[in-house]
């Protein structure tokens, strides 16, 4: 991404700088977490919704009707000349547009393809000697890591595999046993 | 035929506009005083032990997302 003050480009997924005036420098970086709104109201009471007046014409013709029609909700689009922008080609590993969690721990990031959880399950894999759950939940895609002895959740993102690849080249991809 | 040209950042820094809209929220409402589906996804970040939320697919359009809370700056990006 492009600031517009200095227009210097940014990875959006570490918040650092890497090109322009500002490259060296980084933001401060939070994780974020998702949910659905079910969820999200049942447990917590008090969260505030900043809610989108963008109304676009052309995007609601695209979410209403092309969407549903060519099945893009299940497989994922993104438009052509995106991938065009990338400044290095996209890792050959997996289909590009794979959905899945990516971890951040112990300067080391793994992969975990949605497919390859199922819905309910939870994978407990030892990282630093530590033990680290991935459950994705029962209704929807929702997956999210977490540390079995303190709860806390390491750095994650819930992303697609070329965004995923190109900020973190040398990560590994979880498998199951059968593959 | 014309070759394809790889993108610079030269390239991008000479363009005036860009091609995303960012999403700029001034305000914020109670989640449970909305109307939405109880299976919209969300995306939820914690800041002062408060919970905020942006509707995925509203994020899936804008990229970014940036504004201020309790005066420190953020900026999400999906």
């Amino acid at each position: 991404m492009m600031d517009e003050e200095t227009r210097s480009l940014w990875d959006p997924m570490t918040g650092k700088a890497f090109k322009g005036p500002m490259a060296g420098a980084a933001m401060d970086i939070w994780p974020v977490f998702y949910s659905t709104t079910k969820k999200e109201t049942s447990t917590f009471k008090n969260t505030q919704l900043f809610l989108s007046k963008n109304r676009n014409p052309q995007k609601w013709v695209f979410q209403k009707i092309f969407r549903p029609l060519l099945g893009l909700d299940s497989r994922g689009f993104i438009p052509p000349y995106f991938f065009g922008t990338m400044s290095a080609p996209i890792d050959p590993r997996l289909p590009k547009l794979t959905q899945g969690l990516g971890v951040i721990a112990d300067k080391k990031a793994r992969y975990y393809p949605l497919d390859c959880i199922a819905p309910g399950e939870t994978i407990r894999e030892i990282w630093g000697g530590e033990e680290l759950m991935i459950t994705r939940a029962e209704d929807s895609a929702i997956v999210e890591a977490v540390w079995s002895s303190t709860g806390e959740k390491p750095m994650q993102l819930l992303s697609r595999w070329y965004g995923f690849a190109f900020t973190y080249p040398n990560c590994e991809v979880f498998q199951t046993t059968d593959q | 035929m014309k070759s394809k040209q790889p993108i610079t950042y030269e390239k991008v820094n000479a363009k005036k506009s860009f091609r995303f809209t960012p999403f700029r929220p001034k305000s914020s409402q109670p989640l449970a005083d909305v109307r939405l589906s109880s299976e919209e996804d969300l995306m939820i970040m914690e800041k002062s032990e408060r919970r905020y939320a942006f509707i995925l697919r509203q994020l899936a359009y804008h990229h970014l997302a940036q504004g201020n809370i309790e005066g420190e700056a953020y900026l999400v990006s999906f």
